[in-house]
């Protein structure tokens, strides 16, 4: 969606501004990262006060954590992957409960809610009752449109690991949205 | 069929859309970055650098080599020649300290004696 084709080497020197208390240097960084961030934070806890939270704090983290390394990968993904840890923390999720819960999906009865809700709720239903790990995959190739490699650096797993969460995510949703793909078929065939 | 069945859930997944973040966010970020990157004011003054034209600063230090020219020790100054035929010394010949450090008038006669 939104890619930030800036040089690792002209962020890196930018960080290091930052971090020595240059104030232009962090906010060029943070407007340049702060809506994909924000999206990945509200998309994963689905609250925007949580997203703006977790937003703050990882800006922050950048500064005074450990010193961001150009050379092991973007700022992207290790801002990606400093606000994955903020909403984990936050959501008081261990990987293992994560993954353990991956084929507890619970139905989403879409005829019963497409009377009272939106189809962007109905969206947003689906996507938060997916397991963590096959969430936090399915928003980072979908909505954000990063590469398998990207999405493993982020989560920490490997890249085979990321294709089968998103399998798996993507057949929770298609079964999950049936109804309204569906309907949508039928809505171009009329 | 399985590249079309992906674009449709693609679609419908992407009419889920955030709401922008608050104006409010921008300005908390921008506080709690200028507090988290402030440090002391004593180690500040140990990185304080003051630019100075080279021009003025080699009239600021002629001016204090001159001040400290002008202030310098007196020592070597001269004592105004004695007048002929006066003289003073002073010698401790003599002297005995008061007993128990009392004083007494002493009478000129007795001094004479």
């Amino acid at each position: 969606m939104e890619r930030s084709p800036v040089e690792p080497i002209t962020e890196g020197s930018l960080v290091r501004s930052a971090r020595g208390g240059d104030e232009k240097a962090f906010l060029a960084i943070y407007h340049r990262h702060r809506d994909p961030v924000y999206r990945f934070a509200w998309r994963l806890t689905g609250f925007t006060a949580a997203a703006e939270d977790v937003t703050q704090e990882c800006f922050l983290a950048l500064v005074r954590g450990t010193a961001f390394d150009g050379e092991r990968g973007t700022l992207r993904t290790y801002l990606f992957g400093i606000a994955r840890n903020l909403v984990l923390r936050r959501l008081r999720i261990s990987g293992r409960e994560a993954e353990e819960s991956a084929e507890a999906v619970a139905p989403v009865d879409v005829l019963a809610d497409l009377l009272a809700a939106e189809r962007a709720e109905l969206v947003a239903g689906a996507v938060a009752r997916l397991p963590l790990f096959q969430r936090e995959a399915i928003v980072l190739f979908t909505y954000e449109e990063m590469s398998m490699e990207e999405i493993a650096a982020i989560v920490g797993a490997e890249v085979g690991a990321v294709k089968s969460r998103l399998r798996r995510a993507r057949e929770s949703l298609h079964a999950a949205l049936a109804p309204l793909l569906a309907r949508d078929a039928e809505g171009r065939c009329l | 069929m399985l590249v079309k069945e992906h674009d449709e859930l693609d679609a419908l997944l992407r009419e889920w859309k955030p709401p922008a973040p608050a104006e409010e966010l921008d300005r908390r970020v921008a506080a709690r970055y200028r507090a988290a990157v402030r440090r002391p004011l004593w180690r500040e003054f140990w990185k304080l650098r003051i630019s100075v034209p080279a021009p003025v600063l080699l009239a600021a230090v002629a001016a204090i080599v001159a001040l400290v020219f002008w202030l310098r020790p007196t020592a070597a100054r001269s004592m105004p020649a004695a007048t002929p035929g006066t003289g003073s010394s002073l010698t401790a010949g003599g002297f005995q300290p008061l007993p128990n450090g009392e004083a007494r008038v002493v009478p000129v006669s007795e001094v004479q004696r």
